[in-house]
């Protein structure tokens, strides 16, 4: 009876986040919310410093630059063999930074956030995380915050007026819901910013889109996901990248292209990351296979 | 010991007539719901509603509402085939729900079958969602409603539903709604509706964030 209950219990557990292993307090209960973690952005530090992305220099009068999107680490030992993988051998020279579109812990311990860091400081190249459900769970917030450093922030690379120019915007869809003063701060931005760059990007984790049944699209309610889609297109928002599903899916929407990426965790599906070339005025995605 | 009740109890409810006597069948109804979305904001809503019992076997119901952006907002029409047996009840509905602040129109149609005893009712289907804007979108996505007659007693019922869709709502796997319902009978032809609920954030299946609470007040003319 007790194994009965048990297997029932497990089966109703397994219907969780972006990975099959559960992690049982952070199913039930996040301490953090969307509103306090804004609150609290401006007194964290960027994940790298993106000061070295608006001077990179014109070829041809254009920027000329590629950059990564990943998704999907979720580190849980010292030793990360696929994301150690990606950075020594599969980034371009060409490369300016790296996105990843979270849930970069299992659990979001201090140790898997180090581990993390780590490993992308190595890559020598700036790097930029949204972070995940799995993130803040358990104590992850607290870990999150002074390891990492603040969950909604955005960038530039190169300078307005520059062929190429590009603004980035980090999301924070950790607990499915965006929260009143983060989607303030997201009208308010993309009003500000739309038609001063050449290009927008917009990362976060939670996916906006389902696949199919197998598919959990977590992003609590429809509306939402409609004030979203809306914000994208009058913005003119060029790319869209999400994680969380562990399952690849490109669509066109609106004219805004939404990618939901494959994880880096060789584990139940098959992984690739993503690399965003943009030649001035032109912008394109090549999603990258790993064997 | 435990377990000779719970069969006892599933017995009883099985065998015991159909839950929701405090209802007929044919019926019209209006109801003022108050949400606050925790990103979204305040939502006052209207909704219109009726059906219709043709037969023990067969009825049509429609409604629609109003969020005070456009009339309707959402608009439903509804067929259900019932008693074939007596505990399943077979539906399809299509739901049109209009987002003008988003320029964004979705279309649903959502096939279910409903296995309803005394104290428990289950519904489990398909939503087939059309979205549309400048561009489409279609998903499919599964749909369920777990609801538990708490209390049934003559002229006032008390029940709990847990779904991730309703009659105005087709929403994603995990967006669930919890929802205390009473229904309050005024002499015989007269029901007074009174729900609160709370609506979670959809990262998993149990919630760890609720994002919504919400509150609705309403009557039920009984044909």
């Amino acid at each position: 009876m007790k194994k009965r209950i048990s297997a029932i219990l497990l089966s109703i557990l397994i219907i969780s986040g972006c990975n099959l292993t559960v992690d049982l307090a952070g199913f039930f209960y996040s301490y953090s919310e969307p509103d306090d973690r804004f609150t609290q952005r401006t007194s964290l530090p960027m994940h790298s410093d993106p000061s070295s992305l608006q001077s990179i220099p014109l070829t041809g009068g254009k920027l000329v630059y590629s950059f990564a999107v990943v998704s999907d680490i979720h580190v849980e030992n010292s030793t990360v063999p696929h994301l150690q993988d990606f950075i020594d051998t599969m980034l371009d020279p060409g490369d300016r930074f790296i996105l990843d579109c979270g849930d970069s812990t299992q659990s979001g311990t201090a140790d898997q956030f180090t581990t993390y860091k780590n490993i992308m400081d190595s890559s020598g190249i700036p790097w930029f995380e949204a972070i995940g459900n799995h993130d803040i769970y358990f104590e992850g917030w607290r870990n999150y915050s002074s390891i990492v450093g603040r969950s909604i922030y955005s960038f530039q690379v190169g300078n307005i007026g520059e062929s190429g120019s590009m603004y980035v915007i980090s999301l924070d869809s950790a607990n499915s819901t965006l929260g009143k003063m983060q989607i303030d701060w997201l009208e308010t931005t993309l009003e500000e910013q739309s038609g001063l760059w050449d290009h927008i990007v917009v990362f976060f984790h939670i996916q906006l889109f389902s696949k199919g049944l197998p598919t959990i699209v977590q992003f609590t309610g429809t509306e939402e996901i409609y004030k979203l889609l809306h914000l994208f297109r009058i913005n003119n928002v060029d790319y869209v990248f999400m994680g969380h599903d562990h399952i690849w899916d490109y669509r066109n929407f609106n004219g805004v292209e939404y990618i939901t990426l494959d994880p880096l965790q060789k584990k139940n599906s098959e992984d690739s990351y993503v690399r965003v070339n943009v030649d001035g005025e032109d912008i394109s995605f090549t999603r990258v296979m790993i064997d | 010991m435990l377990g000779k009740l719970l069969i006892l109890f599933l017995l009883s409810s099985t065998l015991l007539p159909l839950s929701a006597n405090i209802e007929k069948e044919s019926s019209l109804a209006s109801s003022y719901r108050y949400m606050y979305h925790r990103t979204l904001g305040h939502k006052n809503e209207l909704f219109f509603q009726g059906k219709y019992s043709f037969s023990n076997y067969f009825l049509m119901g429609t409604g629609f509402s109003t969020a005070f952006n456009a009339l309707p907002e959402r608009f439903y029409i509804t067929a259900e085939i019932n008693n074939l047996p007596s505990l399943l009840k077979y539906r399809i509905r299509f739901l049109s729900r209009n987002f003008p602040d988003y320029e964004i129109r979705e279309n649903s149609i959502i096939p279910t079958i409903e296995l309803s005893t005394r104290f428990f009712e289950l519904e489990l289907g398909l939503s087939f969602r059309f979205m549309e804007a400048l561009g489409q979108n279609f998903s499919y996505h599964l749909q369920y409603r777990l609801q538990w007659n708490i209390l049934i007693f003559k002229g006032y019922e008390l029940s709990f539903r847990a779904g991730n869709f309703d009659l105005f709502r087709s929403d994603n796997i995990t967006s669930l709604y919890y929802t205390l319902e009473n229904r309050i009978m005024i002499g015989k032809k007269w029901i007074i509706t009174l729900d609160i609920g709370i609506h979670d954030a959809g990262q998993t299946t149990l919630s760890s964030f609720f994002t919504s609470i919400y509150g609705e007040i309403g009557f039920k003319y009984c044909l």
